[in-house]
């Protein structure tokens, strides 16, 4: 389960930076500069990378496990820039046990 | 079945079918925005359908595993029992899982005179335990 939440936890801050560049990318295509290059460019990556993502919280989902109504929430959370950081915080201090400790000899 | 047309259920199907639907209709979006020469488009017209098609998957699991529960089966696969017979010595060899298999004892088999020898002097040792490995060759010589 550490390990799917890794996966979980490396990937939600990828798709986080990404969405944050393709907002940016948003407000400078739209706003002053008239400027679609950062979209273009970030745009198609970042739609891979939520898949990833999307994988990544299904399968530690389904590892905890949580209820549907979470998935669904924390894979939304992905798609709202700065929240995703806060989500992948919560879902790493709440909603994933802690590891077990290790047995010693 | 009943336990799919409960309100809960209900909810969660349409759900399903808008999230799928939306998820279509805007590949379809972009397909006509790629034909009207907005290059980036095609790629994203692609991107769109794998997102239904995650949902359908999401939505197909979920169905299955309030199903399972119902009958009263068990959510997760059962574990793969073990093969009951052991394999004829004549089939073919196949790779496998490492198994633990019970091992014969040794002892009896076939006497062993260095064996025996070494258990002795470990058995000297034992019960002399201040002893130095030469006082056990002066021994044997005695």
């Amino acid at each position: 389960m550490q390990g799917a939440l890794t996966r979980y936890r490396i990937i939600a801050w990828i798709v986080g930076m990404v969405l944050l560049a393709l907002t940016l990318g948003m407000v400078l295509k739209y706003g002053p500069t008239k400027d679609a290059t950062l979209v273009e460019t970030v745009g198609f990556f970042h739609g891979f990378l939520y898949m990833v993502y999307l994988i990544a919280t299904f399968d530690l989902s389904r590892r905890v496990p949580w209820p549907f109504k979470r998935m669904v929430l924390v894979m939304l959370a992905g798609t709202v820039p700065f929240l995703s950081f806060w989500a992948e915080r919560h879902v790493t201090r709440h909603w994933v046990p802690e590891p077990a400790p290790a047995l010693s000899e | 079945m009943k336990g799919l047309w409960t309100p809960a259920w209900m909810g969660r199907h349409l759900l399903a079918l808008v999230l799928t639907a939306g998820c279509f209709v805007l590949g379809w979006w972009q397909f006509s925005r790629a034909a009207d020469g907005n290059s980036i488009s095609w790629g994203y017209m692609f991107q769109w359908p794998v997102f239904g098609g995650f949902v359908v998957f999401i939505w197909w699991r979920e169905v299955q595993l309030a199903r399972r529960r119902a009958a009263g089966e068990p959510v997760t696969e059962p574990e793969q029992p073990a093969p009951s017979a052991p394999a004829p010595p004549d089939a073919p060899v196949a790779l496998g899982r490492p198994v633990r298999v019970a091992v014969r004892s040794a002892a009896g088999a076939t006497p062993d005179p260095e064996l025996d020898a070494y258990n002795d002097y470990l058995a000297w040792l034992a019960a002399n335990p201040g002893a130095r490995p030469a006082d056990y060759a002066r021994r044997t010589v005695r």
